[in-house]
C-alpha cells in the first residue's frame, strides 16, 4: 500500500516536472519579447503622462487622458502580446508538433499549460497597467496616493474602473472571462479557420472594454463572446487529447 | 522488434480517397539498419507517421508485442525534413528540454555531433541554414536515446561531403541495439551504410532485400531498385526523340 502510494507520488512529481519543463520552453521562446512590449507600454505611457502633466493642472488630467490616451496604448500592448502568443503557438505546433507528440505528457495538458502561460502573460499587461495608472495618480497629486483618492479615481475614470472594477462583480467576471478567452484562443494558434474568433474577441475589446458603471449590454456581449472563445479552446483541448 | 502487420492508410482529400498504404507487412529487428526507398508519393513518410501514431491507420503496429502509446513512444525518435524542433530556441535549450523528457538522452553523443557539424550552441535554430537545420534534426534523433530511429529524408539540402562523413561517423557511434529506419532517394550513397533495403511503390512493399546478399549476387542496390521498379533504360532517349524530333 505504502509502495503504491509512493509510486503515485513519484509519478505525480515527475508529471509536474515535465509540465514545468514545457512551461519553461514556452517562456524561453517568448518572455523577452513580451517583457519588451510591456517596457514599451510603460515608456510610451510615461512619456504621454510627462507631456500632458506639463499642460494640465490638478485634476484636469482626468478621464480624457486615461480613456483617450492610455487606453489605446494599453490595447496596442494587449493586442501585440495576444497575437504574438498566437503566432508563437502556431510556430511551436507547426514545427515542434512531431516532438510534442512524442512526449510523455498528454496533448490536453500541453494545451492547458500553454493557456496558463498565456493567461499569465496577458494578466501581466493588466497588472502593469493598473500599477502604472496608480503611479501616475500618485505623481500627479504630488503625494502618496491616499486610499480615498484611489477609490474615487477608480470610480470616476472609466478606463481605470474597467481595469479594476472594485465592487462590480459583473465586470470582474467579464475581465476574467476575457482573459481566459484570449489565453485559450492564443493556445489554439493561428490556422486557416482559426482567426475569426480571436479577431472578433479583440475587436470587441477595442469597442466595448470601456463601458459605464452598471450592467451594460456591451458587458453581456463581451461575456458571451468570451464564453464562446473558451468553449472553442476546450474543444481544441478535447481534440488534442485525441490526436496528440 | 517492430512489427507492422497489414497496415492500410487512406488519405481523404478534395479529389477523393487516395490509398497511401496497402497491406504493408514488415518486421524490423533490434540493431538493423534499414533503407526505405520509393518514388515521391510512394508512402514512405506516411508509413513513418503511422508507426509513430501521428496518423491513424488500419492494421497493427507493435513494438516488442505492445501497441505504440505514450508509455513506449519515447523508444522512437524521428528526424524529418519537415523538422521537428522549436525554431525560436537554441540547441542548448533543446538539449535541456530533451534531457528532462527523455531519460535516455545521450549527452556525450550530442556534444560530439554538435562539434562535428560545427553548429553553434546558443543561436536560435531559425537563424540556421537549411543544411544546419537538417543536421540538428538528425543530431536530436540520434541523441534522444531511442531504440528505433526513424529518418525521413534527413539529408535533403546537405552537401555530399557532409553526408559521406556523417554516414561513416554514424556507423561508428551506433550501439548494437539501435535500429535505424531511413528513407532517402540517395540510394547509391547509403548502399554501404544499410544492411537491408525495403522498396515501397504506391503504398505497397514491392521489394525487401539484404544488401550483402545482393553484393554476393554481383548486383548493386541501384540494379535491384531498377529491376524491381521495371526501370526503362531507353526512357530518356525516347523522350528526347519526341521533344526534339531528332533520332
Amino acid at each position: 500500500m505504502a509502495e503504491k502510494k509512493q509510486g503515485t507520488t513519484e509519478k505525480m512529481s515527475k508529471d509536474i516536472r515535465l509540465t514545468l519543463s514545457f512551461l519553461a520552453l514556452l517562456a524561453r521562446a517568448s518572455i523577452y519579447r513580451i517583457l519588451l512590449v510591456l517596457a514599451a507600454m510603460v515608456f510610451v505611457e510615461s512619456a504621454l503622462f510627462f507631456v500632458y502633466s506639463q499642460k494640465a493642472d490638478g485634476y484636469a488630467l482626468g478621464s480624457n487622458f486615461y480613456n483617450q490616451l492610455l487606453f489605446p496604448v494599453f490595447l496596442a500592448a494587449l493586442g501585440l502580446i495576444f497575437f504574438r502568443l498566437m503566432w508563437m503557438e502556431a510556430v511551436m505546433s507547426d514545427a515542434g508538433m512531431y516532438t510534442l507528440q512524442r512526449l510523455r505528457i498528454s496533448g490536453s495538458r500541453i494545451f492547458f499549460t500553454e493557456a496558463f502561460y498565456n493567461f499569465f502573460c496577458l494578466l501581466m499587461v493588466f497588472i502593469v497597467q493598473i500599477w502604472l495608472a496608480i503611479g501616475m495618480l500618485s505623481v500627479h497629486t504630488k503625494d502618496t496616493v491616499s486610499s480615498q483618492h484611489l477609490f474615487l479615481a477608480l470610480y470616476k475614470i472609466e478606463f481605470l474602473h474597467c481595469l479594476f472594477p472594485m465592487a462590480e462583480v459583473w465586470k470582474w467576471l467579464r475581465n476574467i472571462l476575457l482573459l481566459l478567452a484570449f489565453s485559450m484562443e492564443a493556445a489554439c494558434g493561428f490556422g486557416k479557420r482559426n482567426y475569426v474568433l480571436p479577431v472578433l474577441t479583440f475587436l470587441m475589446t477595442i469597442c466595448w472594454f470601456i463601458s459605464p458603471i452598471g450592467r451594460e449590454f456591451s458587458d453581456f456581449v463581451c461575456i458571451l463572446l468570451s464564453v464562446l472563445g473558451i468553449v472553442a479552446g476546450l474543444r481544441r483541448a478535447w481534440l488534442c487529447r485525441l490526436f496528440l | 522488434m517492430l512489427e507492422i502487420k497489414n497496415v492500410k492508410k487512406i488519405h481523404y482529400n478534395k479529389s477523393g480517397a487516395v490509398r497511401a498504404l496497402n497491406e504493408v507487412n514488415l518486421s524490423l529487428g533490434a540493431g538493423e539498419i534499414v533503407g526505405l526507398f520509393g518514388e515521391n508519393g510512394a508512402g514512405k513518410s506516411t508509413l513513418f507517421k503511422c508507426i509513430l501514431g501521428f496518423y491513424s491507420c488500419d492494421g497493427e503496429i507493435l513494438l516488442d508485442g505492445e501497441k505504440i502509446s505514450r508509455s513506449n513512444i519515447a523508444r522512437f525518435s524521428f528526424a524529418t525534413c519537415e523538422h521537428s524542433f522549436f525554431p525560436n530556441l537554441s540547441p542548448e535549450m533543446h538539449r535541456e528540454f530533451y534531457q528532462m523528457h527523455f531519460q535516455t538522452f545521450r549527452e556525450k553523443r550530442f556534444e560530439g555531433l554538435m562539434k562535428f557539424f560545427e553548429l553553434p550552441l546558443n543561436k536560435p535554430l531559425k537563424t540556421f541554414s537549411t543544411g544546419q537545420k537538417n543536421q540538428f534534426e538528425v543530431i536530436m534523433a540520434l541523441c534522444q536515446g531511442a531504440d528505433y530511429i526513424l529518418m525521413d529524408e534527413p539529408f535533403a539540402g546537405n552537401d555530399v561531403f557532409n553526408r559521406e562523413d556523417f554516414y561513416k561517423l554514424l556507423l561508428g557511434i551506433l550501439e548494437p541495439e539501435e535500429t535505424i529506419f531511413l528513407s532517402t532517394h540517395l540510394i547509391e550513397e547509403v548502399e554501404h551504410f544499410i544492411g537491408r533495403a525495403v522498396l515501397l511503390r504506391k503504398g505497397e512493399i514491392v521489394g525487401d532485400a539484404c544488401v550483402l546478399a545482393l553484393e554476393e549476387d554481383g548486383r548493386t542496390l541501384m540494379d535491384y531498385v531498377k529491376e524491381t521498379y521495371g526501370y526503362c533504360a531507353n526512357r530518356v532517349s525516347t523522350a528526347l526523340e519526341e521533344i526534339t524530333g531528332k533520332l
